[in-house]
C-alpha cells in the first residue's frame, strides 16, 4: 500500500509540472471565461443561461477540457517515462507491472477529474451568477464527467501503453474520430464515446432534431450539444462506458506487463 | 514491517548467476546482439567495449528490460523480463542520467527501496545504509535537480544496492566521475564484488575496467570477441607507445599549478590548457595507465577541484579491429 501512496505521490508531482499545470488551468478557466464575457456582453438582453451553460459545458467542457486533458495525461502515464527515461527505474523492480500502472493511472484519472468537474462548476456559476448558481442543473453533467475521464482515461492509457507517439494517436482520436464519427449517417455514431456521454448528460438543448440541425447551423457550439437521434438510454449508455472502461483499462495494464519499454535510439 | 518479498530463484551452487545462451537481439532490421554465450560468476566482471558494441543490448536483456529475439538470457536460472523473483535479487544502475528531478535523493531511494518490497523501519535502514554506503548522507536532502554529475551517479548507486542484490549491474558508472569520486566507486565495486556477489560493470575504457578486475567479457558489434583476463589487450596496447594517449579534464579549479604538478608524473608528456574554457585541462600520456595511478594523489595531495575527468580512448577500437581481424 505504501508503495502505491509513494507511486502515487510521483505521479502528482509529474502531472502538476508547469507545462501540464497551465494546461489545465487555461482549461479549467476556459469556458467559465467564455460564459462569463457572455454574460457580460450580453447585458441581460436574450441571454438565457440555461441555453449557455448548455452549449459552453457540452462544446467546451465535454468536446474540448476533457479529451485534450484526457489525451495530455492517460497517454502521459507511460510516455512521459518513456520521454523522461525514468521507466527503468520502475521496470527493474520486483513490484508487478500492473501494479505501477494502475497506481500512476489513478492519479492521472483524479486529476482529470477534477479539472473537467471544477471546469463545469465555474461555468454554472459565471453563467448563473452567485444568486442562480441553484438553479443550474449540474449534477448529470458532473456524473457524466466523471465517467467520461474514467472512459476516455482508459482508452488513452490504451494508447499510451500500446502505440509509438501517442498524443499524436490521441489528438487524431479526439478531433478526427470522436469529432466527426458520431456525424456519420446510420449507427457510426455509437462507436464514439462521446455518443454516450451525450446521452449520460441529455437536456433538450433542442425540441427536435430540425430545430437543432437548424440552430447548428447558427451556433457551432449547439452542433455538438444536440443530442444523438439514437435510442439509448442513460442506463445503457452508462454501461458501455464502463464497459469500454474496463476493457481499455484491463488491455493496459496487459500491455504494460509484456511490452520492452526501450526507445530503439537506446540500441547500439 | 516488510512486504512479502518473493522466494529467491532456486540457484544450484555451482549454476552462474548469469547465463547468456545463444542470444540475439534484433531491433527491425538491426542487430543489437549476434549469437553471444557467455556465463558469469561471483566476483566482478567488465563488459568492455566501444560504443556500439552492444554493451547497452546486453545490459538490457541482463536487467530484464528486454527479451531476446533467440536464445535464452538468464540471471539465477530464469528469465528476469517482468520476474519479480529475479528482480528483487537483481541491483541495476544505468547509464542514462535522468530522474524525477524534483525529488531529493533519499525521497528517490526510499520509492525504489519501497518498489522493492520494503517498509516501516527496515525501509528507513536500507535507505540510510545504502546513502551512506555512497557516501550522500549528508547532501541526500537536496533535489535531484540540483545534484552534480557525481552526486547522480552516486544517488543511482545507491538505489541499485539497496535490496543487497545477488547481482548488480552497473551501466557506465564511472562517467562523470572526479578522480576522488572514481576511486570510491571502484572500492566500492570492488567490497560488492568481495561479497561474493556478481557485479558486472560496462565501460568503453579499458585503463578504467583494468583497475577493477582481471575478468572482462569483450565485446565488438554486437559479438562477444573475447572473454578472460585483460592481459592480452593490455599487451597489445602497451606494444603501441608510439600513440600518445589524451585525457580530458574538466571544472579544474586552479589548472595551472595543477598542470605544473602533472607534469612531474612521469608518464605525462604534455598539458595543454584552453582559453575559452580555463577549468578544462587536456593531458596527454604514453602510459595512462601509470597516469591514472598518478592523477587521484596528485589530485589529493595539492586540494585540487577536479569535476569529471574523460578519456575517449579511440585507441580501444583500434585494438579491437586488430583483435577482430586476427580471429
Amino acid at each position: 500500500m505504501m508503495t502505491d501512496l509513494l507511486l502515487m505521490r510521483t505521479a502528482l508531482r509529474e502531472s502538476l509540472r508547469p507545462r501540464r499545470l497551465l494546461i489545465a488551468t487555461l482549461l479549467t478557466l476556459l469556458p467559465a471565461g467564455i460564459g462569463l464575457t457572455w454574460r457580460l456582453l450580453a447585458g441581460g438582453k436574450d441571454f438565457d443561461p440555461g441555453d449557455v451553460y448548455d452549449s459552453l459545458v457540452v462544446g467546451l467542457v465535454f468536446s474540448f477540457s476533457l479529451t485534450i486533458l484526457s489525451v495530455v495525461y492517460g497517454t502521459g502515464v507511460v510516455a512521459q517515462e518513456l520521454e523522461q527515461r525514468t521507466i527503468v527505474y520502475l521496470l527493474t523492480r520486483p513490484l508487478p507491472r500492473w501494479r505501477i500502472l494502475l497506481a500512476k493511472f489513478l492519479v492521472s484519472l483524479a486529476v482529470v477529474a477534477a479539472v473537467a468537474v471544477l471546469s463545469a462548476l465555474l461555468l454554472a456559476l459565471a453563467v448563473f451568477g452567485p444568486s442562480g448558481f441553484t438553479q443550474a442543473e449540474v449534477g448529470q453533467d458532473l456524473r457524466a464527467l466523471l465517467v467520461g475521464a474514467l472512459a476516455y482515461g482508459s482508452v488513452f492509457l490504451l494508447v499510451g501503453a500500446a502505440l509509438p507517439r501517442p498524443l499524436t494517436w490521441g489528438l487524431l482520436l479526439v478531433f478526427g474520430w470522436e469529432t466527426w464519427v458520431p456525424k456519420l449517417p446510420g449507427s457510426f455514431t455509437r462507436l464514439s464515446v462521446m455518443t454516450y456521454l451525450r446521452v449520460l448528460a441529455a437536456r433538450e438543448v433542442a425540441p427536435d432534431a430540425e430545430t437543432a440541425a437548424a440552430q447548428a447551423g447558427d451556433n457551432i457550439l449547439l452542433a455538438f450539444a444536440r443530442p444523438p437521434d439514437l435510442e439509448i438510454s442513460s442506463q445503457s449508455a452508462l454501461m458501455i462506458l464502463l464497459t469500454v472502461s474496463a476493457v481499455a483499462l484491463l488491455a493496459s495494464l496487459l500491455v504494460f506487463s509484456n511490452r520492452q519499454y526501450v526507445p530503439r535510439e537506446d540500441a547500439e | 514491517m516488510a512486504r512479502e518479498i518473493p522466494h529467491p530463484p532456486s540457484r544450484s551452487p555451482d549454476a552462474p548467476f548469469l547465463s547468456f545462451q545463444r542470444v540475439s537481439r534484433w531491433y527491425g532490421q538491426v542487430i543489437g546482439l549476434n549469437d553471444v554465450s557467455c556465463d558469469v560468476g561471483p566476483g566482478l566482471t567488465a563488459l568492455l567495449g566501444p560504443n556500439g558494441a552492444g554493451k547497452s543490448t546486453f545490459i538490457k536483456l541482463a536487467t530484464g528490460q528486454i527479451r531476446p529475439t533467440t536464445g535464452r538470457a538468464l540471471v539465477l536460472g530464469e528469465s528476469p523480463f517482468a520476474n519479480a523473483r529475479v528482480l528483487s535479487r537483481l541491483g541495476y544502475c544505468p547509464e542514462i542520467d535522468n530522474f524525477y528531478e524534483d525529488m531529493t535523493g533519499r525521497e528517490f531511494v526510499t520509492q525504489l527501496a519501497s518498489m522493492s518490497g520494503f517498509a516501516g523501519a527496515e525501509l528507513k535502514r536500507r535507505v540510510e545504509s545504502s546513502i551512506e554506503r555512497v557516501g550522500m548522507t549528508d547532501r541526500c536532502d537536496r533535489k535531484l535537480g540540483g545534484y552534480s554529475k557525481g552526486m547522480r551517479q552516486r544517488i543511482k548507486v545507491a538505489q541499485a544496492i539497496l535490496h543487497d542484490p545477488q547481482v548488480l549491474v552497473l551501466d557506465e558508472p564511472l562517467n562523470g566521475l572526479d578522480p576522488v569520486g572514481r576511486r570510491d566507486m571502484t572500492d566500492l565495486m570492488s567490497a560488492l564484488a568481495r561479497e561474493g556477489r556478481c557485479v558486472l560493470v560496462s565501460s568503453h575504457i579499458l585503463y578504467e575496467v583494468e583497475q577493477l578486475t582481471d575478468s572482462i567479457l569483450l565485446m565488438q558489434r554486437g559479438r562477444l570477441l573475447a572473454r578472460g583476463s585483460v592481459r592480452d589487450i593490455r599487451d597489445l596496447m602497451d606494444r603501441d607507445t608510439h600513440t600518445p594517449r589524451h585525457i580530458v579534464l574538466r571544472g579544474v579549479d586552479h589548472p595551472r599549478p595543477l598542470a605544473a604538478d602533472l607534469l612531474t608524473v612521469p608518464s605525462v608528456t604534455g598539458v595543454r590548457f584552453f582559453p575559452e574554457d580555463p577549468g578544462r585541462l587536456e593531458v596527454e600520456t604514453r602510459d595512462p595507465r601509470a597516469f591514472f595511478g598518478a592523477l587521484a594523489e596528485v589530485v589529493l595531495a595539492g586540494d585540487y577541484a577536479v569535476e569529471s575527468m574523460e578519456s575517449p580512448d579511440d585507441h580501444l577500437e583500434s585494438i579491437l579491429r586488430n583483435l577482430l581481424a586476427r580471429k
